[in-house]
């Protein structure tokens, strides 16, 4: 009896020396500039998933960029050149955001034509009179054409919204969805709305993310499908949906999905791409960095981060937009009178 | 008339003959403690950011002990449930934003011994642990959020020291307990929940063992009898680690308690001259 609770006593002693398991390997961290500077370039280099889609060199972006830091150089200055630094990713989805500000890199659309006036359609082609409905604009225009703008994914639209939405559209000869400016938002949406225009599941794409920190570590693509709503009410007639280069994010997510349907026309110009979901990490400082971290593809494989072609190209011509007209909704219009007689 | 009065015998014989069966056997109360806790938080989650946090946490237990028929009642169950829930900063800069909150429950199965230590008494035995732990960083993105799942097996035991300061009955205990195998969820590095959602499991589900899973609990606690009842002091200490997928989890707790604990007895005990059992206390 003895000498078993010796053993208990020992084995009680022993369970305890177990704690010296727990590790306690946390960065030793100095709040400044150069240590926020590695940790912005560490995370970046771990979690991006573009580096070898897009060829970039992150160890020479390092190189060019580390040697210009200084623990006393202002928040500012340091802020703007981490910006200058995650530009050379050329990714509408790469945000550095402080308590001042968020760094943005919009060139994907800058060097582009706007190629949407709001003030055109409200004025000439809804004539300030419209309904509004989940973040959705829709009327009826000329020629029995059904027109719906939806201008964020991050607008929420319920079923029943776009029951009563698409119902309004039953007798119409087609359907314009103008998803031009658009920046996205939850792909949940997305799901949502295109599986109103298929009447059996489709492989919507594929998606990937990063399996671990070195910029190949990226997981096989994996299908994803969406599956008709058959209880709701279902669109079967043409359609054309809108892009500008300002068609970004979920909205080109959306626009990959459409074009692959045989009754869909992409008319305008091209997307403007953002097929990485992004991910978010806070800096030691606090500010946080958002990238690109899981890849989506289109449905037969191809990655559409630099945006997505239309079926028919057409740019807002401005002496068209100076009488009124927004050429590329004209031709979405002329498309359908085509197509329906 | 006749037919009512056979069915009520009926009805009351069993227990007549059960209640004569119960009166012979010792009174096994429920022992049953309330705790609240709070305390000190410390965690790193790699999939929402690669650096810690610290902070406060709060949480309520509850645990349940009987004594056992076998062996001479020298065999105890005992249950505990957990809830927490805190709030932590970057460690670093006390910027950013992370809370933690989450629920756990444990069954364990103990043999007591006694020891040539007056008073000493020592349990030991296995458990089955369930945990649930969300965590959530105010940064957006596509990966706000962390959730932990874990059902394990393991070792627990404790050791309960039963004494008097005074005329004040004391009873302290230290129990350990220790997690060896079991199951746990984890997204790949950085697999979004969406993707999940959509129904990718593939490396999701993970075998726990000492090699990519940590966790140890720690409890010590002070009660001091008052009649029945106890007013219980103590520091509980947890610590969750996982190394999977790349990525790291730890979740430490220190904690302070404060609550109440006695053995539940029927109101008649006194009367009853059955003798009494007790899971924890050496109380007369």
């Amino acid at each position: 009896m003895k000498s078993h609770s010796l053993l208990y006593i020992i084995a009680i002693v022993l369970m305890a020396q177990l704690q010296a398991c727990y590790v306690n390997d946390d960065l030793k961290l100095e709040n400044d500039a150069h240590t926020n500077f590695d940790a912005l370039w560490n995370i970046v280099d771990q979690h991006y998933c573009f580096f070898e889609y897009k060829g970039v060199d992150w160890d020479s972006v390092y190189n060019h960029y580390a040697p210009r830091i200084s623990n006393d150089m202002g928040a500012q200055s340091f802020f703007n050149l981490c910006g200058e630094m995650l530009a050379t990713l050329q990714d509408g989805h790469v945000n550095l955001s402080s308590a001042f500000g968020s760094t943005y890199y919009w060139k994907w659309f800058q060097d582009y034509p706007v190629n949407y006036d709001e003030r055109i359609i409200h004025e000439n082609y809804l004539q300030f009179d419209y309904y509004m409905a989940g973040g959705i604009t829709y009327k009826k225009l000329r020629d029995n054409i059904g027109y719906i703008h939806y201008d964020s994914f991050n607008s929420s639209i319920s079923p029943t919204t776009l029951d009563y939405i698409l119902a309004h559209f039953t007798t119409c000869d087609g359907l314009i969805i103008d998803v031009r400016n658009n920046g996205g938002g939850s792909l949940n949406n997305v799901e949502v709305i295109a599986s109103r225009f298929i009447t059996e599941p489709i492989l919507a794409g594929y998606i990937l993310h990063k399996t671990g920190p070195a910029h190949s570590d990226i997981s096989e693509p994996y299908p994803f499908y969406f599956n008709p709503t058959m209880e709701h009410i279902l669109y079967g007639k043409s359609v054309v949906v809108l892009t500008n280069r300002h068609t970004f994010s979920a909205a080109n997510n959306f626009v990959q999905v459409m074009k692959s349907l045989p009754q869909v026309t992409i008319i305008g110009d091209k997307t403007g791409g953002g097929s990485g979901l992004p991910f978010t990490y806070n800096l030691p400082n606090g500010w946080n960095i958002r990238l690109s971290a899981s890849p989506i593809l289109d449905a037969e494989g191809n990655d559409t981060e630099w945006g997505i072609e239309p079926d028919i190209k057409v740019d807002m011509a401005s002496d068209a937009q100076q009488t009124g007209h927004d050429a590329i909704l004209d031709c979405a219009i002329e498309h359908l009178i085509q197509s329906t007689h | 008339m006749k037919r009512i009065l056979y069915i009520l015998a009926l009805l009351i014989l069993p227990f007549t003959a059960l209640s004569q069966e119960v009166a012979t056997r010792p009174q096994c109360p429920v022992f049953t403690a309330v705790e609240f806790e709070g305390g000190g938080s410390r965690l790193i989650d790699t999939y929402l950011t690669p650096y810690s946090y610290s902070g406060w946490n709060i949480g309520l237990n509850v645990e349940l002990m009987q004594a056992l028929k076998p062996d001479n009642y020298n065999w105890v169950w005992q249950q505990l449930i957990g809830l927490n829930y805190g709030s932590t900063r970057l460690s670093i800069s006390g910027a950013g934003l992370t809370i933690h909150g989450g629920a756990n429950y444990s069954f364990a199965m103990m043999h007591r011994s006694n020891t040539p230590i007056d008073g000493l008494q020592l349990y030991y035995g296995g458990n089955i642990s369930l945990m649930g732990e969300g965590l959530e960083n105010y940064h957006g993105g596509n990966n706000p959020i962390s959730v932990k799942a874990d059902i394990s097996l393991g070792f627990t035991g404790m050791a309960v020291y039963s004494f008097a300061l005074g005329k004040l009955p004391i009873t302290a205990r230290y129990q350990l307990t220790l997690p060896v195998v079991g199951v746990f969820a984890q997204p790949e590095y950085a697999e979004s929940y969406y993707e999940v959602w959509l129904g990718n499991y593939n490396n999701f589900l993970h075998c726990g063992t000492w090699a990519n899973r940590f966790d140890i609990d720690n409890r010590i606690t002070i009660d001091l009898h008052m009649g029945t009842w106890a007013l219980r002091m103590g520091y509980h200490n947890r610590i969750n680690t996982t190394y999977e997928n790349n990525n790291r989890y730890q979740l430490v707790l220190h904690n302070f308690t404060i609550g109440f604990a006695g053995d539940i007895l029927s109101l008649d005990y006194k009367k009853s001259n059955r003798p009494i059992v007790r899971a924890l206390y050496n109380l007369p």
